[in-house]
C-alpha cells in the first residue's frame, strides 16, 4: 500500500490507504494459494472494515492483560465482520505461567489459540543482521512454532467451508 | 486462504505474517504477502534487504478510486475494468520484483 507522502502531516486521513488495502484483499485471490496481510496496528482500520474479505484473522497477542484485552476486542470486531476463522497467537511467551495466563484469559472469553510462539532474543540482533528470522534461525524454536501454525492453517484450510 | 494478522504495536504480527508467508513458500506453495501497514516493514521480515525494501513502488493513490462497499472500482461503484487491469499489472509486477529478488 502507498504511505503517507511527505509534507501531508495533519493535513487529512489515512481513507485512501484503508480503502486500498481493503480493495487489495478482495481483488487479489488469483495470485497464490495462501494471502498473508500485515495489517496496520490497532484496530480503528477494522471498523473501515480493512479485513472484511479475509477468510482467517491470525489476532496477535502478548502475555499481559492490556494485549489480551485488545484481542479481545478485535475478536470481537472481527466476528461483526463474519470472519470466518478467527484465531489468536500467543506471542512472546517466555514460560509456562505466561502460557496459562493467556490461556485462561482465552477460555474465558472463548478465544481459540491456535498458536503459541516463545519470545526470540535474538530476533533484535536478526533485524541489525539485515535477516529474516527465517533465513537467520530456521531451526529455533520461534520458526518451529510458526510452521506448526501453518500446519494448523493448512487443516483448516482443507474443511469444506 | 486469506489471512491478514492484527494486534497491538509491538505485538510481532508483522514477524509473524512474514514468517509465515516464508514457511509456506518454502514448502513450494505460491504465496503473496501483502503489507497492509502505513508504516510498512514486512519486506524485511520477508528477508528483503534495507535499500531493496526501500525501493518498493508503491501503489499510487490515483489507482486507488473511491468506491462501494470492499471495492476497487470507480466512482460510481460499477468498476473501471482498465483501471482494474492497470492495477493488477503493477501488483505483478511488484511481485516480480520480490520473487527475483
Amino acid at each position: 500500500m502507498g504511505q503517507p507522502g511527505h509534507g501531508t502531516a495533519g493535513s487529512g486521513c489515512m481513507c485512501a490507504s484503508h480503502r486500498a488495502v481493503r480493495g487489495l484483499v478482495a481483488e487479489l485471490t488469483d495470485f497464490g494459494e495462501h494471502t498473508v496481510t500485515d495489517m496496520e496496528a490497532g484496530l480503528e482500520h477494522l471498523k473501515r472494515g480493512t479485513a472484511r474479505h479475509v477468510d482467517m484473522m491470525l489476532i496477535v497477542a502478548e502475555p499481559y492483560y492490556r494485549s489480551l484485552e485488545a484481542g479481545m476486542r478485535t475478536v470481537a470486531l472481527a466476528k461483526e465482520l463474519g470472519i470466518e476463522h478467527i484465531k489468536v497467537v500467543a506471542n512472546k511467551v517466555r514460560n509456562n505461567e505466561d502460557m496459562e495466563a493467556i490461556q485462561t484469559f482465552c477460555d474465558r472469553h472463548e478465544m481459540e489459540i491456535i498458536g503459541t510462539v516463545p519470545l526470540g532474543r535474538r530476533y533484535g540482533y536478526a533485524e541489525r543482521q539485515e535477516l529474516a528470522p527465517f533465513d537467520f534461525a530456521p531451526d529455533s524454536s520461534g520458526v518451529s512454532s510458526i510452521r506448526k501454525i501453518a500446519q494448523a492453517i493448512d487443516e483448516l484450510a482443507k474443511q469444506p467451508s | 486462504m486469506k489471512i491478514a494478522t492484527v494486534g497491538k504495536g509491538g505485538s510481532g504480527k508483522t514477524t509473524i505474517a512474514g514468517t509465515l508467508t516464508r514457511i509456506f513458500a518454502d514448502d513450494g506453495r505460491k504465496m503473496l504477502a501483502i503489507d497492509g501497514d502505513p508504516n510498512p516493514n514486512l519486506a524485511l521480515t520477508l528477508g528483503m534487504s534495507r535499500d531493496k525494501s526501500d525501493n518498493i513502488t508503491y501503489i499510487p493513490a490515483s489507482v486507488m478510486k473511491r468506491g462501494g462497499r470492499g471495492g476497487w472500482c470507480g466512482p460510481d461503484g460499477a468498476g473501471d475494468p482498465a483501471q482494474k487491469r492497470l492495477s493488477k499489472n503493477m501488483l505483478r509486477q511488484l511481485l516480480i520484483m520480490w520473487t527475483s529478488s
